[in-house]
């Protein structure tokens, strides 16, 4: 669907009281109101805008400062529900999310890459008791954002195979639809996000889970740890044949052999549910 | 009324949302065209796109993007425009549009439409990169006036001779927004009338009608609700200098049932007929 395009020209180069407009109305609006710089950019007020018959300019920039924060909280509760509960509320909530925008401020024209940075942000940042669970959170919640938005790649059909070719099938790397995200959380959090209100907390245990897009809908399914390890293989460029001895050596001999006797089967849903792309011989 | 480039009428539509998009496709209703937020259908692979793809085989489908940037002193966004022309590639549309407002600094979006302040000097500037604009993605550019709750001290010209100065400077089209005229004026205390009266009609190729709140000091241009009484009235006021100009109403949050929506929309082509039928009637 590319279309070639003509080089981009040099923009315009913009009018020096414009860039200096913006530099302070962008630091007024961005930066939250209890910081020393909001607050220095806020007074310069009267400077930049006029009153109204019914506003003074400070009242009248705040319509502005109200809506951007208001537009971004919503955003990242509508992505985060689940972390909404595990931060104890909306307050709290608020209270780490305006840091974090703070360190990671919106750098696409969409809404949908806000959260983007949130684990990295919390990995460094959050130190709370529920900080495993906060983060698997994010993981999952961030993961179907991303298998919403993320791009696809020709999905696996092996029709035009050769036998040849469908002979080598487990001597090629296997690549992933972008979509795909593997998880190996600490407990499942994916009823946190479906909860009203103070939800109770999933009981800690490993868990195998994929998340996915099939069909235009985002997807998750719990797999078995042994297939993720499998499955993660792959995704760091392991062909099959390779993989799956690797991870039969991670476990037991009974687990080893009954691994390998699934590998097939496994395959076959990656194929059915669509995780994969078609591969290039 | 003659405008400044032939481009088709396209009569009385809506903004296409997703919680719309299945009604589209099982009961297409007679609703005359679509405008689709950009920004939202630039996803290579997204459930928005699978849908885009049906809707657009049964409705002229413009695209009306938020995050341009134009007025913005940041370069323009070439990955951006890349994704754009794709898009209008894609729906063929006979213009795209956006908004005459800045919401990028710095690299960081504030995922809003900031005005700009009414210079000469700024009007020139983004002139500049809307023919810019207009000539990469190869298709007719109509810029749309904003709701402003603020204005710069810097300003030295009324909004209307700024978007006038812009399109003219720009040679594109404006997208006249009825409720966001009728907002402004209310927050800055000038005519309504005023404005329009001196906007160029030729260039007025489309027109935005939405619903807006009363915040007691301000008013909000909200999209959340049904367009008021008064934005009516100067849609009707405004018919017969603008002539025969493409309808489209706007709804971004509580958005109620498609048939609801046409019902407005109803009254929209009721107006206009009003106005239009007696005097072609007489001629």
């Amino acid at each position: 669907m590319k279309t070639l395009s003509p080089l981009p020209l040099a923009t315009p180069e913009a009018p020096a009281e414009l860039r200096a407009l913006q530099t302070w109305f962008a630091q007024a609006v961005t930066l939250p109101a209890s910081t020393d710089k909001a607050q220095a950019a806020a007074r310069l007020s009267d400077q930049y805008l006029t009153a109204s018959q019914t506003m003074s300019p400070r009242e009248r920039l705040d319509v502005y400062v109200s809506d951007y924060w208001s537009r971004c909280m919503d955003s990242l509760a509508e992505d985060f529900p689940g972390l909404l509960h595990l931060l104890g509320g909306k307050l709290a909530f608020q209270g780490y999310l305006e840091k974090y925008l703070m360190a990671y401020p919106s750098r696409t024209y969409t809404l949908y890459h806000l959260g983007e940075k949130l684990h990295e942000f919390m990995l460094q940042n959050y130190r709370e008791p529920n900080r495993d669970m906060v983060l698997d959170d994010i993981a999952y919640e961030w993961a179907r954002v991303w298998a919403l938005i993320a791009p696809t790649s020709t999905p696996f059909d092996p029709a035009p195979f050769s036998p040849a070719q469908q002979s080598k099938l487990a001597e090629i790397p296997l690549t992933f639809q972008p979509s795909v995200t593997l998880l190996e959380l600490g407990c499942d959090v994916r009823p946190l996000r479906l909860a009203k209100e103070n939800p109770a907390l999933p009981p800690p245990q490993k868990t195998a889970l994929i998340v996915y897009r099939q069909n235009h809908n985002v997807c998750n399914m719990l797999i078995d740890p042994s297939f993720l390890t499998l499955l993660k293989m792959l995704q760091s460029g392991k062909t099959l044949s390779e993989a799956s001895p690797l991870t039969a050596a991670l476990l037991t001999p009974k687990q080893s052999a009954k691994l390998l006797k699934q590998v097939s089967n496994w395959f076959q849903t990656a194929v059915s549910e669509g995780w994969l792309s078609q591969p290039v011989f | 009324m003659k405008k400044f480039i032939e481009l088709p009428y396209l009569g009385f539509g809506i903004g296409l949302r997703p919680k719309h998009f299945k009604d589209f496709l099982d009961h297409s209703p007679a609703i005359d065209w679509l405008e689709i937020i950009s920004e939202n259908f630039m996803f290579d692979g997204s459930r928005a796109l699978y849908f885009l793809d049906q809707i657009r085989e049964r409705y002229r489908v413009v695209p009306h993007g938020v995050s341009l940037s134009i007025g913005s002193s940041d370069d323009l966004d070439w990955d951006y425009l890349e994704r754009l022309k794709n898009l209008v590639a894609r729906v063929n549309p006979p213009w795209f549009s956006d908004h005459l407002c800045w919401s990028q600094h710095k690299g960081a979006h504030m995922h809003n439409l900031l005005p700009l302040p009414y210079t000469p000097k700024v009007a020139d500037y983004v002139a500049g990169r809307i023919r810019m604009v207009q000539d990469f993605i190869g298709k007719p550019f109509i810029i749309e006036n904003v709701s402003s709750y603020v204005e710069f001290t810097g300003s030295t010209m009324p909004e209307w001779e700024f978007l006038t100065r812009v399109a003219e400077k720009a040679d594109c089209g404006i997208l006249l927004d009825v409720n966001n005229v009728f907002v402004s004026a209310s927050n800055h205390h000038f005519d309504a009338h005023t404005y329009f009266n001196a906007v160029p009609p030729e260039r007025v190729i489309q027109y935005h009608v939405a619903g807006h709140r009363d915040k007691g000091t301000f008013l909000f241009d909200s999209h959340d609700q049904t367009i008021r009484d008064e934005v009516w009235s100067l849609y009707r006021d405004v018919i017969p200098r603008f002539g025969e100009v493409s309808l489209l109403i706007e709804r971004d949050d509580h958005i109620p049932p498609l048939a609801d929506l046409v019902d407005e929309l109803n009254i929209a082509r009721q107006i206009y007929e009003n106005i239009v039928s007696p005097a072609i009637s007489h001629t």
